[in-house]
């Protein structure tokens, strides 16, 4: 029969990547991204330490904790999309089939307490300023695992299926279908790596990640240390050690009457197991509390200096990439609030239309890792979408509409003179003018130049850059998008702040001061293109 | 061997008819086609003004025989609705779709290779929701390299290979109908122009080669058998991708040659209010120095009418 455990886990796994896969442009506006991932035990106190500000949704949190101070840590067995895909990710790492029993049910016990050590070190960290708590996220490694990992991967396969097909299909007449996006994310192996050790070590201790180390699970597991529902057994335990065995989450002791509250996860395994039908979950029943395996007040203080070292290495290796001038989405927050809210769950980089965002590499500090980062030579932001805005659970990037997120510059396009074509080569090339939704670059004729130059209007420059994507040259565009000119608001308007520093972005600029220039040249002078 | 009175009468038949096709006909209908104008210009509303250009010319089944499969190649690069002038117009395609269909081809497609995410330019061109009730007509949208194909330009000066739309390499009728507009590098964007948007790497064109000429070099392979200009609208200043000054021609211009189309188009219209001859637009004089087609409107027989 299947379990309850099996069909919650399924269902709850398959709302996750409908939400993942609702994520595109255009994003549906009932997508509850938010409320999923405020279920997240971890993710309001990233934002909470370093910002001192609650995420939106805590409601929802709150009814999670109020569940497990009833139910237990129920959410790692039943709820969690990340457990679930190590559960089933195990047939593919486990020697055989069948998750026998284990040999060594009591190994590696001590490990247990690293979730919890874990815990302070992210909290401490996130003290003194760096987020690092989304590395311990559980629906943050999920998403990331799905968004930026699988679904690239499948897309890939997909299309290595469906290119022999490929005329076939066009001889149909079919209604026109797109070939599979070629996304790809940076950081990428890096992570497989990553999540691919989690994977791996479920060879030999299923729920390695649940049971020693995910952080979220420790927050849980304080609560559920208390719950009203917990396992009982009853007089009929011949003590045959089967529910030891068969425990994914070593949560049975030597005294297989006992449990531990802060590590079962009421899979019910014990009591699907148990020859005597001794095993019941429930209210009452005889009741053996056990005090929580806590770490030891040294290694809790080892951990919390650890966070501290790790606040002021993140800190101190954040000086490249502030040097650098991250380009973010539009509507980011200003760089520090950004970091603190972002819990890199890659939401961002799943709508985006062009591929434009991509995760920070790890090469760029500890501090902004995986958090998104706009590329503009990879695929331009499409003025027609506001996709990043619309999902990002956190509020890192605002909740902005269309003509609002058009005014959130993200910088400034500068052309390089010395690599353009038309500059340097001489060469009528006008792509970045081409390509531009705003209208922002111009050719206009120079004095020694024999062909129109491109000049970029910073006050109508957006930083989308359709034109360092465009831009013909190989290598580094010769037109450049940098982060100067940025404009990141908490709160207000982006159109009004706009306004008062004198941008004037537009789509629909139909006066056009090129027609003018055009013919406020010399009468001999010909427009733009034309030749003698 | 012996060779009866009535096979004897069968090749002189065959030879006369293949004589009076002259060099350049294998196609029979090019003999019925002398005593139609080389020029169609009419002037009216989108769909029959369409139709009129096309009938002027002799009708869609000069180009299009029954079970062909047909390319029509718009400007659909941008996602600009159709007042901008940097698309052609929806309508046009629909009309020239519906001929195209009613002539018997077996499959249309509508291609680009957008400058502008595909999903965007289809939706806010409104060229899907123009052509989506005719039978075997898709509209598409493509930049994956896996759908073009390598192939040698053999009358090219500089581009001597370029990777073309396998749809396209595969069909059996190539149709231009791009819109009139003005380009920052070429002068104008018309048919000729247009056909860089049925090849994968247009970046070479701007930094290798020189663009005039390669455009030219492109159309020694790609000549559409039929061009239609149109001019409902046109973008006379800061094209390709405007926002600029539109114009309201409300003209079809179509033609059998694309250099001619191309020609008369930019001396109809006034770019930045000036008017301006079309040997100023370097790819269309070298065209027509290179024989590919005529600029020389002057010397052309022109049929215009006003619906």
């Amino acid at each position: 029969m299947i379990s309850l455990r099996r069909v919650n886990q399924f269902l709850c796994l398959l709302l996750f990547l409908l939400l993942i896969v609702f994520t595109a442009f255009p994003v549906p506006d009932w997508l509850p991204v938010t409320r999923v991932f405020a279920l997240d035990p971890l993710l309001f106190l990233g934002p909470l330490l370093t910002g001192g500000t609650l995420i939106t949704g805590l409601s929802v949190l709150l009814a999670l904790f109020a569940a497990t101070a009833v139910l237990g840590r129920f959410f790692c067995a039943h709820v969690c999309p990340f457990g679930t895909t190590l559960d089933y990710s195990r047939p593919l790492v486990a020697k055989s089939k069948q998750s026998g029993p284990q040999s060594q049910p009591q190994a590696w016990a001590g490990l247990r307490n690293l979730k919890y050590l874990l815990l302070l070190l992210g909290i401490s960290a996130a003290l003194l300023g760096l987020n690092l708590l989304h590395w311990g996220s559980p629906l943050s490694l999920a998403a990331r695992f799905y968004i930026l990992i699988l679904e690239p991967f499948l897309n890939v396969l997909l299309h290595w299926i469906e290119s022999p097909f490929r005329s076939l299909f066009s001889n149909t007449g079919l209604p026109a279908f797109a070939p599979a996006p070629h996304t790809g994310f940076s950081t990428l192996s890096f992570l497989a790596v990553f999540l691919g050790g989690l994977f791996a070590v479920n060879r030999w201790i299923p729920r390695f990640w649940c049971r020693f180390l995910c952080p979220a699970g420790a927050v849980l597991a304080l609560i559920g240390h208390w719950s009203l529902i917990k396992r009982r057994v009853s007089e009929a335990c011949t003590e045959c050690g089967r529910c030891r065995r068969s425990c994914p989450m070593q949560a049975i002791p030597e005294d297989p009457k006992q449990t531990l509250s802060t590590e079962c996860i009421l899979c019910q395994k014990c009591r699907q197991i148990c020859p005597e039908e001794a095993i019941i979950f429930s209210f009452f029943g005889n009741r053996r509390r056990e005090s929580p395996q806590l770490p030891g007040r040294r290694a809790a203080l080892q951990a919390i200096g650890l966070g501290f070292l790790f606040a002021f290495l993140g800190k101190a290796d954040q000086a490249e990439s502030r040097a650098a001038g991250p380009i973010r989405p539009p509507g980011a927050l200003s760089e520090e609030l950004f970091l603190s809210r972002c819990i890199r769950c890659g939401m961002c980089l799943e709508v985006c239309p062009t591929n434009m965002l991509q995760p920070e590499p790890l090469t760029q500090g500890l501090a902004a890792q995986f958090a998104p980062l706009a590329v503009p030579r990879i695929g331009p932001c499409e003025p027609g979408c506001n996709g990043c805005t619309q999902v990002c659970p956190s509020g890192a990037i605002r909740i902005l509409d269309l003509e609002e997120k058009m005014w959130a510059k993200m910088g400034t396009a500068f052309i390089e003179r010395r690599k353009c074509l038309a500059w340097t080569y001489d060469r009528s090339c006008l792509v970045c003018d081409e390509v531009c939704p705003y209208g922002a670059v111009e050719l206009h004729p120079e004095e020694g130049k024999q062909v129109h130059v491109p000049f970029v209007t910073s006050r109508k420059c957006t930083g989308c850059g359709f034109c360092e994507h465009a831009c013909p040259v190989q290598g580094q565009a010769a037109i450049l998008v940098r982060n100067m000119f940025e404009q990141r608001l908490s709160h207000g308007s982006y159109i009004e702040a706009g306004q008062r520093l004198g941008l004037s972005i537009s789509r629909q600029d139909s006066a056009t001061p090129s027609e003018s220039a055009g013919s406020s040249g010399k009468e001999q002078d010909l427009p733009p293109g034309f030749s003698e | 061997m012996s060779l009866s009175r009535r096979d004897f009468l069968k090749y002189q038949l065959a030879a006369g008819l293949l004589c009076s096709c002259g060099l350049q006909g294998i196609y029979p209908w090019k003999v019925q086609a002398q005593g139609l104008p080389d020029l169609a210009v009419v002037k009216g509303d989108i769909a029959p003004a369409c139709r009129a250009a096309v009938e002027l010319l002799g009708g869609m089944p000069q180009f299009v025989r029954p079970g062909d499969r047909v390319v029509i190649k718009p400007n659909m690069s941008f996602d600009t609705p159709p007042e901008r002038a940097s698309n052609t117009h929806p309508e046009v395609i629909r009309s020239l779709s519906l001929m195209v269909r009613e002539a018997g081809a077996s499959r249309i497609s509508i291609l680009d290779n957008p400058l502008r995410q595909a999903e965007l330019c289809l939706e806010a061109s409104g060229m899907q929701q123009a052509v989506q009730d005719i039978e075997q007509c898709r509209v598409q949208q493509l930049d994956a390299p896996e759908r073009f194909r390598e192939i040698e330009l053999k009358n090219g000066q500089q581009v001597k290979t370029t990777e073309i739309m396998r749809e396209v390499l595969e069909a059996d009728v190539l149709i231009a109908a791009p819109v009139a507009k003005h380009h920052g590098s070429t002068g104008v964007s018309l048919s000729m122009k247009g056909m860089m948007g049925l090849i994968l790497n247009r970046g070479l064109f701007h930094y290798r080669f020189d663009l005039h000429t390669a455009i030219v070099d492109l159309c020694t392979f790609l000549t559409p058998r039929l061009t239609l200009v149109d001019c409902s609208r046109a973008l006379t200043t800061n094209g390709p991708s405007g926002p600029g000054k539109v114009v309201h021609p409300k003209t079809m211009v179509a033609s059998r040659d694309m250099v001619a189309a191309d020609a008369y188009v930019t001396g109809m219209i006034k770019w930045y209010g000036r008017s301006i001859p079309p040997r100023k637009v370097e790819h269309i004089r070298l065209a027509h120095e290179r024989g590919l087609g005529r600029m020389d409107i002057e010397n052309l027989s022109i049929r215009r009418i006003s619906l």
